[in-house]
């Protein structure tokens, strides 16, 4: 669990202070951290000591001690000398490593308990109970950030929004698939959706500049208890999907912010078919052509407004008021009339949404 | 230094919206350009255009003559500083400065070499075992600067980078960044939406509007010789009004008439006005009130008469009359 060179890292720490040669040995006798040359000769008696049933005994020369971790046998401990400054300094290293395992052991059993929160798959009893033995408040605001990287397993992504929010413990970063990385971030009193938004800009940011990813950045709603995290979660990536279909040009998705894109996200395909077969008889406004394409979107940009639409396409007014007669005549909508340019507009929307559930079929 | 050549690019969104249009322009090597216009204005897509976040929709992009392709930002080599930095939290100076070379698994003695150099650069060299908390905002964008530097980018991209700064520290660190474009002479581009940062930078700048490029001088040029009413407004905040009125000519003078004040006209727009055929018809008018002589006078009065600054434009197509 702990890695060798943690092991590796401590051992030496503690020799330095103590100037005491230690090794430290599984409980099959291999070496995994040592301080001093050829310690693998020492495996035979590691292995009859694993099996004797004393906690510490001096083999040629060697203070032998084990590590425990709950009551299992988890590492066997080499101190050179046979006085008793190598009995005590033993005793201090079998100490450290034991609270070094309980501390990995939490961060482990942390990761893994958010993890299943966020996919729900705890239940509700045993949320409370694993959150106070984790010391995770459970009574506190907070925000699930779901970050998607272009490339498949990003560790430098990765490494870089942990080393952004490791100071804070109290924020956990995590990865529940290849592609992305969720913070859950626990907000201060009176921190806010700008905040959020803020903090959303700052990772990617940093990402763009320090890791030169390209990321999309969404988060859900502010949740007031541990067991809704697992709703700002999903929410978090439905925002992602829906800037994805309608709001392509934003690197930034806040979930309370979907606008129209969240309610047409959630209706069935079947609707939609109908719909569209109902506005367009059966033709697909992708057989638009990219002119008329462009004109409409540059007319709802600008509230529907003709001088200002021609000015900005560089075309004169008659040229416009000419395509969209032409539009009018293929598909009896007139855009220059409110009620049918909100039609339009939301068909356009949802043929966008129609296209992207096709995509995904595929 | 990386020369950087955009050639009639253009970026459109899959939904439809273009951030950039016919975009074309030449970064020469070793140059300090400043890009400027209103927010929305397609400045932060062209930056990350160069630096291979974005892909272009058409056009060509080249970077030292060749064109790129899209994507693979890391093999650009653009150090960027956007507005929304920040450093790691639990790192000192030293590693967060090499904290990317680490990810990326360079070796130990150049990473050392590197930071102990763009330290020195950065004047920062006794700043390296300290932690963010320790420094002051003024520290923390020398050391985001030093982070964009140490792996000795082709060029530097800057997003709005003083913006979390007061007035006193965006000055230091604006000077700061135009000795350092000197010292070490890489290609620096320079975003900012504000007219009076680009005015102080004083080099080529170049004004974006919706995605196009409206005019290109340097920010005097802007200033005093719009192109047409949004660049002299732009350019010329805070402190500039304007209004609609017709020209007079008189016995002595030639006027600007409005309902309720008449002025002058500056003997330099006569001969624009009259040979333009604008005599007696409306335009639309400029003016400028004196701009804060410094930032940290952020009051604004009327210049003396005189010292003004008029700008005379078309109603329809608001162009500057030539």
């Amino acid at each position: 669990m702990i890695s060798n060179q943690i092991l590796q890292n401590t051992i030496e720490g503690l020799k330095g202070i103590m100037r005491i040669e230690l090794c430290i040995c599984d409980t099959e006798g291999k070496v995994l951290a040592t301080t001093f040359p050829d310690a693998e000769e020492y495996e035979f008696s590691v292995l009859a000591f694993v099996e004797s049933p004393a906690d510490s005994q001096v083999i040629q020369g060697y203070q032998f001690f084990k590590v425990f971790d709950e009551h299992q046998l988890e590492y066997v401990l080499l101190a050179r000398g046979a006085g008793d400054d190598a009995y005590m300094a033993g005793k201090v290293v079998v100490f450290q490593i034991q609270n070094l395992l309980v501390a990995y052991k939490e961060r482990f059993d942390k990761d893994n308990f958010i993890k299943n929160l966020l996919l729900d798959n705890l239940l509700l009893v045993d949320i409370y109970n694993r959150a106070k033995k984790l010391h995770i408040d459970i009574n506190v605001r907070r925000v699930v950030f779901v970050i998607e990287t272009q490339t498949e397993n990003d560790t430098v992504a990765l490494e870089t929004v942990k080393s952004m929010f490791s100071a804070k413990s109290k924020d956990f970063i995590t990865a529940v698939d290849e592609k992305n990385i969720i913070l859950v971030k626990e907000l201060k009193t009176g921190e806010s959706y700008e905040d959020m938004d803020k903090v959303a800009k700052m990772i990617l940011d940093m990402l763009n500049t320090e890791a030169m990813a390209t990321v999309h950045v969404a988060y859900g709603t502010i949740v007031n208890e541990l067991k809704e995290v697992s709703r700002s979660y999903k929410e978090a990536k439905m925002a992602l999907d829906v800037g994805k279909i309608f709001y392509s040009d934003k690197n930034i998705v806040a979930y309370n912010n979907l606008g129209i894109g969240r309610l047409i996200y959630q209706l069935p395909v079947s609707l939609c078919r109908m719909f569209i077969k109902e506005i367009f008889d059966g033709k697909s406004p992708d057989d638009l052509d990219d002119e008329t394409l462009v004109t409409i979107n540059k007319f709802f940009e600008n509230n529907l407004n003709v001088s200002e639409t021609s000015r900005q396409l560089y075309i004169h007014r008659n040229t416009l008021v000419y395509r969209l007669d032409k539009l009018q005549k293929s598909t009896g909508l007139d855009l220059r009339v409110f009620e049918d340019a909100i039609t339009f507009k939301i068909a356009l929307m949802v043929v966008k949404y129609m296209n992207y559930i096709e995509t995904l079929d595929n | 230094m990386a020369e950087i050549s955009f050639r009639n690019v253009t970026k459109t969104f899959p939904n439809g919206k273009s951030a950039v249009r016919d975009f074309s322009l030449e970064i020469h090597s070793g140059e300090f350009l400043v890009l400027t216009g209103p927010q929305g204005s397609g400045k932060a897509t062209v930056l990350r255009m160069i630096a291979g976040m974005e892909p272009i929709s058409s056009g060509e992009l080249r970077i030292n003559g060749e064109i790129v392709e899209n994507g693979k930002p890391e093999k650009r080599n653009m150090g960027m500083i956007f507005q929304h930095y920040t450093l790691y939290p639990g790192m000192t100076v030293r590693d967060n400065i090499s904290f990317a070379m680490k990810l990326h698994q360079e070796p130990e003695d150049v990473i050392r070499r590197s930071v102990e150099e763009t330290a020195r650069i950065f004047k920062i060299e006794n700043l390296l075992s300290c932690y963010p908390r320790e420094l002051n905002e003024l520290q923390k964008q020398y050391v985001a600067m030093a982070r964009a530097h140490v792996h000795q980018p082709e060029a530097f991209l800057l997003l709005n980078p003083v913006r979390s700064l007061d007035l006193q520290a965006r000055k230091k660190a604006r000077n700061r960044l135009k000795e350092l474009q000197e010292e070490i002479g890489t290609t620096l581009i320079y975003a900012t939406d504000d007219a009076a940062e680009a005015a102080f930078m004083g080099t080529r700048t170049v004004i974006m509007r919706r995605g196009r490029i409206i005019q290109v001088g340097t920010a005097e040029e802007l200033m005093e010789n719009p192109c047409c009413f949004f660049v002299a407004q732009f350019m010329n905040e805070p402190g500039f009004g304007s209004g609609e009125v017709r020209i007079v000519k008189g016995k002595t003078a030639v006027e600007a008439v409005a309902d309720n004040f008449s002025v002058d006209v500056p003997p330099e727009w006569i001969p624009r006005l009259e040979q333009a055929g604008y005599v007696g018809k409306r335009v639309l008018m400029g003016y400028t009130v004196s701009r804060p002589s410094d930032e940290e006078d952020m009051g604004c009065e009327l210049l003396p008469d005189g010292e003004s600054r008029f700008f005379f434009f078309d109603r329809e197509t608001q162009k500057s009359i030539v």
